[in-house]
């Protein structure tokens, strides 16, 4: 297995494509850097060019006006995350390991939401949270999102909880446990990995949306997320600076960045699963 | 044995936020977008039913109309590089020998994945910028003449926007299919050396035939992704120049909430959603990989 036979040219070849598409999968992140630590002008002038010397002064006065988005970002994404933990761990453990009436037909009805594409759903929702009053709230970025992921976490779990040794729940039977205790005290603590990969899919996803925001968050800057922000200034409101918004663009990677690198592993296996299942 | 009120009752306390959740805001939701289509309402406030006047108003929409060839497009390109690049790059990390850095060149292509999506777009508008970016490479290499507004002319805007996110391998597609990959046994890998097989071989008649499932996965994932998504365009040209990039998903996005036209962006919507489901279907049925495969 380990004895792969190329030689010559074909390898040289290869290496060098390997190479080449690796570099410009790195260009943008190259470019964002690089602009960074540039003034506007410099980049007008030198798009390309390496900054003769480092301008932080572009961070300094990004994070005066991103702080707010990000933390903007960082906190619905946190309530909904917890929110979508405990949603897809109960209906996960009641769809996967509890027996009751009509559950085929309700899993059923779980996996038709499936189909309902995300356009359809915009306007309807809008009507949904303007009738509950919670435009321009946080909770009209939470619920819906909640609402959303749960879908695609419950699958996961589902199959997860399923495949669950049923002995280890008929001995806590035995001893005398009601399934509320099994659900606390054993399916819970096992299902950390399958809980960390469809939270980090969800964060990624909530983190990374413009557009629902951009119809919800109409009112003041003060509780619009950070991708809203990028995305009205790429429509041509805010800031012309473009060192400036480099700099905003580099610091509000940070957050998903750690988020990502930290479950690095639930997150590519998440992609995997998901793409398997769905 | 007699189970309690209680431990009867359970499971359906369980599962009872997940259903609040989806009768709202997916059940009522969808018969919500389905009435509304019928109606003339105005940012959801006023509503009187008109019945079809806005579905026959669709199909008479010009711009309607052509947004689906501009869709068509884009997700036959979407389609081909979410299946074509990630191969590509697969098959060459396959061949690295080194299974150390084979694994670092992989985990490589996973870090660009976590620049939010709206930044990666901006900074591709930058590379598009009529002043700088790929102009000024363009410049300098004495071909001045190419060197043009590309997001602003007709004849580019959408070609560009295609080319977002060029070598398309950092993204979940790659994932999938080095995953197949490496799913694929080494016997099959292993007979085909005996045998004297080149490495060309060896992707031609072993690995392109039994990454089949993945491939199907990939073609139907990107095929909606592609078809229900409008955030690409609204980031980069939203529509424009004239209407040459417009899409059917964000054209109803601009007609909601633009124009306010809740009860006819609905209809658009509802065709958008018909279309959806049919070419789901169909890709289903020609590339569908067998359940839980």
């Amino acid at each position: 297995m380990k004895k792969r036979r190329m030689s010559g040219p074909g390898v040289f070849l290869s290496r060098g494509l390997l190479a080449v598409l690796l570099v410009l999968c790195f260009l943008p992140i190259m470019i964002m850097l690089n602009m960074s630590v540039k003034q506007h002008v410099m980049i007008a002038n030198d798009f390309w060019g390496l900054p003769r010397s480092f301008y932080w002064t572009n961070y300094m006065k990004a994070w005066k006006f991103i702080l707010r988005p990000i933390m903007n970002s960082i906190l619905v994404c946190g309530i909904s995350l917890v929110l979508i933990l405990i949603v897809v761990s109960l209906s996960g453990f009641a769809f996967g390991k509890m027996d009751f009436k009509g559950r085929r037909v309700l899993y059923m009805l779980v996996l038709a939401v499936m189909m309902i594409p995300y356009t359809l759903q915009i306007i309807p929702t809008y009507n949904i949270v303007s009738g509950m009053h919670l435009l321009n709230t946080y909770w009209a970025l939470i619920i819906p999102y909640v609402s959303g992921q749960q879908i695609f976490g419950i699958i996961l779990a589902e199959s997860f909880y399923r495949e669950l040794p049923v002995d280890m729940f008929e001995a806590a039977r035995i001893d005398g446990a009601g399934e509320g205790y099994s659900f606390l005290h054993i399916a819970l603590p096992l299902s950390k990995p399958i809980l960390a990969t469809v939270g980090i899919t969800s964060v990624v996803a909530m983190y990374n949306d413009y557009i629902w925001p951009t119809v919800a968050m109409t009112g003041g800057d003060e509780i619009k997320t950070f991708c809203q922000i990028v995305f009205n200034n790429a429509a041509g409101k805010g800031s012309n600076d473009m060192g400036l918004l480099a700099a905003a663009f580099v610091i509000g990677t940070v957050p998903l960045l750690i988020a990502v690198s930290s479950c690095m592993k639930y997150y590519v296996q998440g992609m995997i699963v998901g793409a398997v299942k769905g | 044995m007699k189970k309690s009120l209680g431990s009867k009752m359970l499971p359906y306390l369980f599962i009872l936020p997940t259903l609040v959740l989806m009768v709202i805001f997916s059940y009522y939701a969808i018969i919500n977008a389905i009435y509304t289509s019928f109606t003339d309402s105005v940012y959801g406030t006023t509503s009187a039913f008109v019945g079809l006047e806005n579905y026959a108003r669709a199909f008479q929409d010009k711009i309607f109309l052509t947004s689906f060839i501009n869709q068509l497009l884009l997700t036959a390109a979407a389609v081909f590089n979410s299946v074509f690049f990630p191969l590509l790059a697969s098959e060459l990390l396959f061949f690295v020998k080194h299974s150390k850095l084979a694994n670092i060149i992989k985990t490589l292509f996973v870090v660009p994945m976590m620049v939010p999506t709206i930044i990666t777009i901006f900074i591709w508008k930058y590379l598009y910028n009529p002043n700088f970016g790929i102009n000024t490479i363009l410049r300098r290499m004495g071909l001045k003449s190419l060197a043009h507004n590309w997001l602003n002319d007709e004849t580019t805007a959408l070609l560009c926007i295609i080319l977002i996110g060029f070598p398309f391998i950092s993204c979940m597609y790659f994932l999938i299919m080095h995953n197949g990959l490496n799913m694929i046994s080494g016997e099959l890998y292993e007979a085909a050396l005996v045998d004297g097989a080149t490495p060309m071989q060896v992707v031609r008649f072993i690995h392109v035939p039994n990454l089949k499932p993945y491939i199907n996965t990939i073609v139907t994932l990107s095929l909606i992704n592609s078809l229900s998504g409008f955030g690409l365009v609204a980031a980069t040209t939203n529509g424009s120049p004239g209407y040459s990039t417009m899409i059917p998903a964000l054209y109803m996005y601009k007609i909601a909430f633009g124009d306010g036209k809740f009860g006819y962006a609905s209809a658009c919507g509802c065709v958008l959603f018909i279309v959806i489901i049919i070419l789901t279907l169909a890709s289903r049925k020609f590339f569908g990989n067998k359940e839980g495969a």
